[in-house]
């Protein structure tokens, strides 16, 4: 803007209505989503050794203590035990090593653990405990929902948190 | 007395052994690492090289020819025996012991003083006297009833006077009895004592006689002993030089005989050590010639077992692959069930960080760019001087 003897210039920049709303429930959301926390995987991560593997390594195993090279020994031994999952699939699963890593964490460094957890709501409660933000309730009844994507402008047929 | 002269030396015993040709020993095959080491059980790689290696060895054991060494006869000469030593110092003068000394046997007188003179009195001298009392008595009764009976008829029975006649005779009868007893006794005791003397001389006779005769005897006796030493010693020398000459020739003919042994001895010897000289050198063309044989064999076996070996490594190394193949395998399933928890962990950790970019994700997002821009303007003094210019 300028003036004086030379007059003077005003520019005004506005964001769009439709705009700023869609901004607003962005952030909510981003505000819930955040305090989801980690979702471990609890399925199989590794496919275990089928039986005809297991038969071959066995018979490498027997045909090297037959040579000299290796004691006589199970050659699954030192492997974890798979488990069966649907199906029928067998595999192992890191879940058991992941609760045992955090357990650890929260045994060794209670602190760091604490903190962590305190971003997030309880993963074992019923989803209640999120923060929101203030009035973010009043500003989805006032739009009637959000949703539909990010900078959609069909709010009326957003979903409810709650 | 000293020994033969020569004859002892001359038969020394000959003890010495002729020099033997030892042939080549036989090559011990130990070209197989393997070789004595006890089999394994389950080894089929190490049970290959021990039955090749054994087979090896016991070809080469039996192509490895020992010659047989010719022992020569050893002429033993005759040697001196402990007997025969023992005659050598027999040959010695023979020494007389000597007789005894001549002892005279002791003449003890004997004493008749504590000579006991029991045995020298007349065992029936107490039958003696007491006869001789009887005797007497009688005849003091006899003469008693002859008194009486003058009396009687002299009607003086009674009287005085024949009672100190017969007083009177019983008086002269008992004297008679004490002098009659005594003298028988003392007679008895003088002829014992004269006995016993008489025995004592007889004694001392005899004990003179014997000591005469005993001393007579010795000396007799001593006499001929010392002539037969004498005799004994002169034929022992004659016996003993006869011995010596005796000996001296048999050691002559033992010296004799020793020498012809030794010439034979040593004859032998050059034979044997030729024969062996010769059982050597065909020894050693026979190891020769079965080394070279054995040499192709264990060739051949080596070839053979390196085949196997070459096979049996193969074989080994394939297992030992499939081995490594399913470890790293096994090893990789675990590492990936690792590095998938290690994820898991970083989701957990980083959820915080993770939140933080959704929420600024959300907030960035929402600034569009969608905006509407309005300008305004008011001219000034020199708009106005500057648009007046131009219409000009």
């Amino acid at each position: 803007m300028s003036g004086g003897k030379g007059g003077s210039q005003t520019t005004q920049v506005e964001i769009p209505r439709y705009i700023e709303d869609a901004s607003r429930a962005n952030i909510a959301q981003g505000k819930e989503i955040s305090q989801i926390g980690y979702t471990p995987y609890y399925g199989p991560d590794v496919a275990a050794f089928t039986p005809m593997q297991a038969a071959a390594m066995q018979s490498a195993a027997n045909f090297g203590s037959a040579f000299g090279m290796m004691p006589q020994m199970d050659a699954m031994a030192g492997m974890p035990q798979a488990q069966t999952f649907e199906g029928g699939l067998r595999g192992y699963s890191s879940a058991p090593l992941y609760e045992q890593a955090v357990a650890e964490l929260k045994a060794r460094r209670p602190g760091q653990a604490a903190l962590i957890e305190k971003q997030f709501i309880n993963p074992y409660g019923t989803g209640t405990d999120v923060t929101r933000i203030p009035g973010f309730d009043s500003m989805i009844d006032e739009t009637g929902g959000y949703g539909g994507g990010y900078g959609g402008g069909d709010f009326a047929n957003g979903r409810r948190i709650n | 007395m000293a020994g033969p002269a020569g004859g002892i030396q001359a038969a020394q015993k000959n003890t010495q052994t002729p020099t033997l040709v030892q042939a080549n020993q036989p090559q011990q095959f130990t070209q197989f690492s393997g070789a004595g080491d006890p089999i394994v059980d389950g080894n089929v790689a190490q049970t290959i090289a021990n039955t090749v290696g054994n087979a090896a060895r016991q070809t080469a054991a039996g192509m490895s020819f020992q010659p047989i060494n010719v022992q020569a006869a050893q002429m033993q000469s005759a040697s001196m025996t402990p007997a025969e030593i023992a005659e050598v110092e027999r040959y010695k003068a023979e020494r007389i012991a000597g007789v005894g000394p001549v002892t005279a046997e002791r003449v003890q007188a004997g004493q008749l003083a504590g000579t006991n003179l029991d045995p020298y009195f007349n065992p029936y001298e107490s039958q003696v006297v007491q006869q001789s009392l009887s005797d007497l008595e009688r005849q003091r009764l006899i003469q008693q009833n002859l008194g009486g009976a003058q009396a009687q008829a002299a009607n003086a029975f009674g009287g005085s006077r024949q009672g100190i006649a017969e007083a009177e005779t019983n008086r002269a009868f008992a004297e008679q009895a004490a002098r009659t007893a005594a003298g028988l006794r003392q007679a008895g005791f003088t002829q014992a004592q004269q006995a016993a003397q008489q025995d004592i001389a007889t004694r001392m006779q005899a004990g003179l006689a014997n000591q005469a005769t005993g001393l007579q005897a010795a000396t007799t006796t001593a006499n001929l002993g010392q002539q037969a030493q004498l005799a004994n010693q002169a034929a022992a020398n004659q016996a003993a030089q006869f011995g010596a000459q005796s000996f001296n020739q048999r050691a002559t003919q033992q010296a004799q005989l020793q020498q012809q042994a030794a010439a034979a001895n040593q004859a032998a010897q050059m034979q044997a050590a030729a024969a062996n000289q010769a059982a050597m050198m065909e020894a050693q063309r026979a190891n020769q010639t079965a080394g070279l044989q054995a040499g192709g064999q264990r060739l051949q076996a080596a070839g053979q077992l390196a085949n196997i070996g070459n096979l049996g490594f193969g074989m080994v190394r394939n297992v030992q692959q499939d081995i490594a193949q399913a470890g790293l395998q096994q090893q990789a399933a675990q590492q990936a069930l690792i590095d998938a928890a290690r994820g898991q962990y970083a989701g957990y950790t980083g959820a915080p960080t993770q939140a933080l970019q959704t929420q600024l994700g959300a907030f960035g997002g929402s600034q569009t760019g969608a905006q509407t821009q309005t300008t305004s303007k008011q001219p000034g003094l020199f708009d106005y001087l500057q648009l007046g210019a131009s219409v000009m």
